[in-house]
């Protein structure tokens, strides 16, 4: 239904699109895949009449069509949804969805308007989660960007171009965007989808164009043709390891550098504790709105603190802004790198000794005396010498730009590195470098606090997890116990970890026991849930990471059946028993135990009923998200 | 990337020099020798050593207030209280005259300029209240705190010690005093700015605050620092302009903001804060003064020359910005 021939873009001396052909057929989700510059969102502001192509044509329908200015596109039926969503934070939810109209001509009822921008939610299937009235500036960002879809429906777009929309969204945001693209996709409506992220690629798109350097290196391929690794060759042009996890190393047994206990700032951040030693990477694994941010934030001195313990080198550790943290030795790459991190009027020489000057007392600059410095560490991120010259680091791809940035902390040495999301926006290419480059800086004994969306770059870097749900650590984990799925459980908020924990409650109380929902692996437990009466009986507390030794049911949590096999009650020295049931996500994937624990003395019940009645349970209120593992099939 | 590897291989000299021609001070140079040779074709008296002087003279109260006026700039502020602050503390400096000697007096005035000035950027940094709003107020309390001090009349009869700030030469230079000082304060207002951290930080600060706050600079500081410096140095301006009068009336200074704001953003400063230079600000103010001055030489109504100069204003910073966006596309 649409087709672009030879589409060819320069900007100045720079070619950004060079004889792209690019066609996308009624009902299919298109990828547009490339590196950071590669093209992608230049081709997308073409077809949307943002930007006029040099040369080449656009066909919509079969007819040729050449857009002016975006309100042709619109107008021609074609919508985009970007990830910064571009709403009137103002104005309500419904003049937001109708708000192309207001452009158009003749004049407008504001009971129809209304009407259409319910009917357009409707058509997403969210007419009921949002007020129409309520202003925008209420909305999260997962829900602005199901108005910004709606507003493209509400003027009957057949096309619809998505712009890297998942880059702030969590996983199950995703999944709902997702869910509601299948719905335009049955529709027959087109969709183009921007995105470098692989996994998101393979699981929404029918076919694929891949951009290098402004040119076209697969066209119009079927997706499921491809598989990962030929994609990131084409994307960079050679072959590079994808995210592999590093070799389980424990350095916890390092010299302590930071250690956090009870910190609390509220609203964001409720209760954390963890440790990080020399040489350690410690992820904090959460879900965007869990906390994170604020918890590194509030660590750099950025946040009030109102409770808690911080101390670093076994000194307190309070700060009260950045100079303080800065000054005590820790460096920290903010999340926003436009809105935090780069000053656009300074050099990039300037922003990278910007965190020496905030570090500095006396009344000169005193940049000289750091000019070796640079160079030998814009040698070691391999950052041109002659680039440190440049005026304006915004003309840097991202990739080069978070090096600038995390070189602004390393040339102070930093003890302590604190990394927020240090590869969004920055293509695998770079990716891998900066991999690389954080794993020879703690082999070089430097702590690093790393905080990442992607769950996979997580485990591949860091040593020891330590899982954040709504402000709250639990535990910390080393990272080979457990795996992303794992993680997603230990990491929901607690409103969905509610329900279990209810669960656990109910099946402790009609059992006069204690109930516990948990991990095992390496002769180690992780409990994500337990009931209340759990941690007196069982010695498991929610998000406890323990030895089976130190528990008080070590007998059943060793003699733990394979998972296929029958499962009975097994007794502790004490004259308790417990009884295990394996549970599994649909996909049937490993989700760990679900343990009823009763005290000595009580008569065990009947193996099948506790089974049937905690089947019966997850089905109802956990709609099957959780399951028993072998006895489902069994009975 | 071609384009910076090109560059490379032509050699250091050749591209310096391109890159010097590109800068916004080679381009405010250029304008202002381009105006000084088209008033010298239109009058013949422009090129005498007598108006040159006389310009170099005119320069002085607008220069110093543009210096002020640069630093707040830079931080993405603007400071309209210069004039009124010039007129309260004139009258301070009048009142103070007749009772303590004079280097005394001069102190006191420019400490009280640099303490209004501190309570507008406490407002504007620690408050977050709008610098447009704060200093509009200020600009209203300073103009009628000189009108109550001085009882609605001149102070006349200062001190004829003042006089030799104006009209005595520097010793070996041979520069009038004023414009000595005025250099003085130019040379090291770009040396704070371009080579102290104090003034890296100001221009970090305009350019993106919440960058500067995150890097630990000591963005409260260093936006109330600008008011101080602007607050002043209109007190110095003032004193100036009572030296040449040995009076001072409390309508001085009146409307002296906008001159200053005009010869900032004609010398290529951006109002939204972080791109400006001390350079650029010098040739804003010549050119300000010397198109008044060719003006004035040419005969040109003084009912007219608000509007050439406004012109001229809007003119200058549309070609940056057109410039700039080529530059930046």
């Amino acid at each position: 239904m649409l087709t672009a021939r030879h589409i060819t873009k320069r900007f100045q001396s720079v070619t950004a699109l060079s004889r792209v052909d690019f066609d996308l057929k009624a009902g299919e989700v298109h990828a547009l895949f490339g590196a950071n510059g590669a093209g992608k969102s230049t081709l997308a502001k073409v077809i949307t009449g943002q930007i006029a192509p040099d040369e080449g044509s656009i066909t919509l329908a079969g007819e040729a069509k050449s857009f002016a200015r975006p309100r042709d596109a619109l107008d021609a039926g074609i919508g985009i949804v970007t990830q910064e969503t571009s709403l009137a934070s103002d104005l309500a939810v419904w003049e937001n969805i109708i708000l192309p109209r207001y452009g158009a001509r003749g004049r407008v009822r504001r009971a129809a308007l209304k009407a259409a921008a319910h009917n357009a939610l409707a058509e997403l299937g969210h007419a009921d989660d949002f007020d129409l009235d309520a202003p925008a500036t209420e909305l999260s960002s997962a829900q602005r960007q199901i108005v910004e879809i709606a507003k493209a429906i509400a003027l009957e777009a057949r096309v619809i171009i998505f712009d890297e929309p998942t880059a702030s969204l969590s996983p199950s945001e995703t999944a709902r965007l997702f869910a509601i693209m299948e719905r335009l996709r049955e529709d027959g409506r087109g969709m183009v989808f921007v995105s470098h992220r692989l996994e998101e690629i393979f699981t929404i798109t029918d076919r694929i164009t891949v951009l290098r350097d402004g040119k076209a290196v697969a066209q119009n391929v079927d997706t499921h043709t491809l598989d990962q690794n030929e994609l990131i060759r084409l994307m960079v042009g050679r072959e590079i390891g994808t995210v592999s996890r590093g070799v389980p190393v424990d350095r916890s047994s390092g010299p302590l550098v930071l250690s956090v206990e009870g910190l609390s700032a509220p609203p964001m951040v409720r209760d954390v504790s963890f440790q990080i030693h020399a040489g350690e990477i410690v992820g904090l694994g959460g879900l965007v709105g869990s906390g994170r941010s604020e918890i590194a934030e509030t660590l750099f001195g950025l946040r009030k603190r109102t409770a808690g313990t911080v101390s670093l080198f076994d000194r307190a550790y309070r700060p009260t802004s950045p100079t303080e943290a800065i000054r005590s030795g820790v460096g920290f790459l903010a999340e926003d790198r436009r809105r935090q991190s780069i000053v656009p009027d300074l050099s990039v020489r300037e922003n990278i000794l910007l965190a020496h000057l905030g570090a500095r007392r006396a009344f000169t600059r005193g940049y000289s005396a750091r000019a070796a410095k640079i160079v030998e560490l814009a040698d070691l991120m391999e950052l041109p010498r002659h680039r440190l010259a440049d005026d304006n680091l915004l003309n840097f791809s991202g990739g080069m730009q978070q090096k600038a940035l995390i070189m602004r902390s390393l040339i102070l040495d930093p003890k302590l590195l604190i990394l927020d999301e240090p590869t969004k926006g920055v293509d695998v290419g770079s990716r891998a470098s900066i991999y690389a480059l954080l794993r020879r800086l703690a082999d070089e004994g430097l702590a690093i606090l790393l905080i990442s969306s992607d769950f996979e770059e997580l485990m591949a870097l860091s040593h020891r997890i330590v899982p954040i749900s709504d402000g709250r650590s639990i535990g910390s984990v080393p990272t080979e116990l457990i795996d992303e799925e794992q993680l997603t459980l230990l990491a929901a908020p607690r409103a969905s970890m509610g329900k279990q924990i209810a669960i656990l409650d109910g099946l402790a109380e009609a059992h006069g026991g204690a109930a516990f929902w948990a991990l095992l692996s390496h002769d180690t437990v992780l409990t994500l849930a337990a009931s209340q009466s759990a941690e007196a009986l069982t010695g498991l507390g929610a998000g406890a990471v323990r030895p089976y030794a130190d528990t008080r049911i070590p007998a059943a949590l060793g003699a733990r059946a394979g998972e296929t096999g029958p499962q009975t009650w097994v007794g502790e020295a004490d004259g308790a028993s417990t009884l295990l049931i394996p549970v599994a996500s649909p996909r049937d994937h490993d989700l760990g135990w679900v343990g009823l624990t009763i005290p000595a003395g009580a008569a065990s019940p009947d193996t099948a009923e506790v089974a049937r009645m905690l089947a019966e349970r997850l089905r109802h209120d956990l709609e099957n998200q959780v399951r028993i593992k072998s006895t489902e099939e069994t009975p | 990337m071609t384009a910076a590897t090109d560059s490379e291989r032509g050699g250091q000299g050749a591209g310096a020099l391109v890159r010097l021609t590109r800068t916004l001070e080679f381009r405010m140079a250029a304008l202002t020798l381009v105006l000084a040779a088209i008033l010298s074709v239109a009058s013949p008296y422009f090129l005498t050593t007598n108006n040159l002087l006389n310009i170099l003279d005119q320069s002085v109260v607008i220069g110093i207030v543009a210096i002020g006026m640069t630093f707040v700039i830079l931080t993405g502020g603007i400071d309209l209280s210069v004039g009124s602050i010039a007129g309260v503390t004139g009258v301070v400096l009048g009142l103070l005259l007749k009772e303590v000697p004079i280097a005394l007096a001069i102190a006191l005035a420019i400490a009280c300029g640099a303490f209004i000035g501190a309570i507008s950027g406490t407002l504007i940094a620690v408050f977050g209240l709008a610098a447009f709003v704060v200093t509009l107020g200020m600009m209203a309390i300073g103009r009628s705190l000189a009108y109550v001090l001085s009882g609605q009349q001149s102070i006349s009869g200062l001190p004829d010690g003042l006089m030799s700030l104006a009209y005595d030469t520097v010793p070996v230079i041979g520069l009038q005093i004023n414009v000595a000082i005025l250099i003085g304060l130019f040379v090291i207002a770009w040396f704070y700015l371009n080579r102290t951290k104090g003034g890296r930080t100001i221009y970090a600060v305009g350019s993106n605050k919440e960058a500067a706050r995150v890097a630990g600079l000591n963005v409260t500081f260093y936006t109330i620092l600008p008011y101080v410096v602007s607050g002043a140095l209109s007190a110095v301006a003032v004193t100036l302009i009572a030296a040449q009068i040995l009076s001072i009336d409390p309508l001085a200074g009146n409307l002296l903001e906008l001159d200053a704001i005009a010869a900032v953003v004609i010398g290529g400063a951006s109002l939204y804060g972080g791109r400006g230079s001390i350079i650029g600000t010098v040739f804003g103010v010549l050119i300000m003064v010397m198109i008044r001055n060719g003006m004035n030489l040419l005969g040109v109504s003084p009912f007219w020359q608000g509007a050439a100069i406004g012109t001229i204003i809007i003119t200058a910073v549309l070609i940056e910005r057109l410039l700039n966006r080529r530059g930046r596309a």
